[in-house]
């Protein structure tokens, strides 16, 4: 079913195929894409830097789920801000020395194993 | 029982191969499957490979069942030429469109297998509607271009007819097959099923692989010529998970 803006109503597909299609949907778009664009699109792509041990527990899970790990990933960071509150992120930021940056994360690289 | 119909009235969209791989598939996960092949062409049989045979016309012109094992816990229903002379002599006589739901109350039938796949012809002949009166569901394969996704129209269309004569055939989903990820026609005829009425219906395609090919012409199914080719793993198994929800 279309929605009235022109764009697939993903709800009511079967997951397998809405990822099918929204990958489809992701090629289509950097075929169309000028050499320009697409290394802008290279450029401006978000890469997260994680800890081996933690990709290593994502992708146990990952594995012993049969689940993609990214989306696992995307299911994770979905919870995580359902959960973390705005104020919660601004409390736990400390000072950085970083030039980029005004304020660093801790957080614990190492989470308990997921049950 | 469930009566498994694979149909679409537009052709070269990979019935067969959609009806021997579940079939197969079925087989492997402990079901006891029948095939019958509906189509004259006979290439079922084929794919198994098997010479093509007349137990369709025997067995719904004269009652005798006689199928051919196949694989373990996979018997078939071969079908060949004679079977254009069957659905002459069905069109004859009365009540042709109940000939398969009749055979299928067979005891014999309903206490050996748990699964029983209607290969269909691509027409709407009378075999046709026979399979449909006497199928549970039906699975519509459908290549991703635009004569193909007429035909899925065309066939839900004739499903809807037959049941106000009385079918009691459900959609157990529509199946893109030939899924080329390098060109926007399919995607864009993807999207469109994805749109339709009966998108929550769709199943994930099956992508185009040269192995289904080869694995026709060897004789063998793809679970045992290709066991790890994309057709099966990205196609077939996860169409074969939603099939087994039914039974």
């Amino acid at each position: 079913m279309k929605r009235q803006n022109g764009t697939i109503d993903f709800s009511h597909l079967a997951p397998d195929v809405a990822e099918t299609i929204r990958n489809g949907q992701r090629r289509m778009a950097a075929k169309s894409m000028s050499s320009k664009q697409r290394r802008d699109a290279a450029r401006n792509r978000l890469v997260i830097d994680i800890p081996v041990e933690l990709e290593n527990q994502l992708s146990e899970i990952a594995r012993e789920l049969g689940l993609p790990i990214s989306q696992l990933i995307r299911w994770l960071i979905l919870r995580g801000m359902e959960t973390s509150s705005r104020e919660e992120i601004e409390d736990a930021r400390l000072p950085s020395r970083s030039m980029r940056y005004e304020f660093i994360l801790f957080a614990n690289d190492t989470p308990k194993r997921h049950r | 029982m469930v009566i498994l119909a694979i149909a679409n009235q537009k052709g070269g969209v990979a019935k067969t191969t959609t009806a021997v791989t579940i079939a197969h598939g079925l087989a492997l996960h402990f079901k006891r499957v029948l095939l019958i092949d509906l189509d004259p062409q006979g290439n079922v049989a084929d794919s198994l490979g098997f010479d093509s045979g007349g137990e369709l016309n025997a067995w719904l012109n004269s009652g005798h069942f006689s199928p051919v094992q196949a694989r373990s816990k996979l018997d078939i229903i071969r079908s060949d030429k004679t079977t254009a002379n069957l659905k002459q002599s069905l069109t004859a006589r009365g009540f042709a469109e109940y000939s398969i739901s009749d055979a299928l109350e067979d005891g014999r039938i309903q206490e050996n297998y748990d699964v029983v796949i209607l290969d269909c012809a691509p027409s709407l002949d009378i075999l046709h509607v026979a399979a449909i009166m006497a199928a549970t569901h039906m699975l519509i394969p459908t290549k991703l271009d635009q004569f193909s996704s007429k035909g899925v129209l065309d066939t839900l269309s004739s499903l809807s007819q037959l049941h106000r004569r009385g079918s009691h055939c459900s959609l157990a989903g529509v199946l893109p097959t030939f899924y080329d990820r390098t060109t926007n026609e399919t995607q864009i005829q993807l999207e469109s099923l994805a749109a339709s009425a009966f998108g929550p219906k769709l199943y994930r395609p099956i992508p185009v692989d040269t192995t289904v090919r080869a694995s026709n012409r060897s004789g063998q199914t793809l679970w045992e010529f290709a066991p790890r080719s994309r057709a099966l793993v990205d196609g077939y198994i996860p169409a074969l998970d939603r099939i087994t929800e039914l039974l």
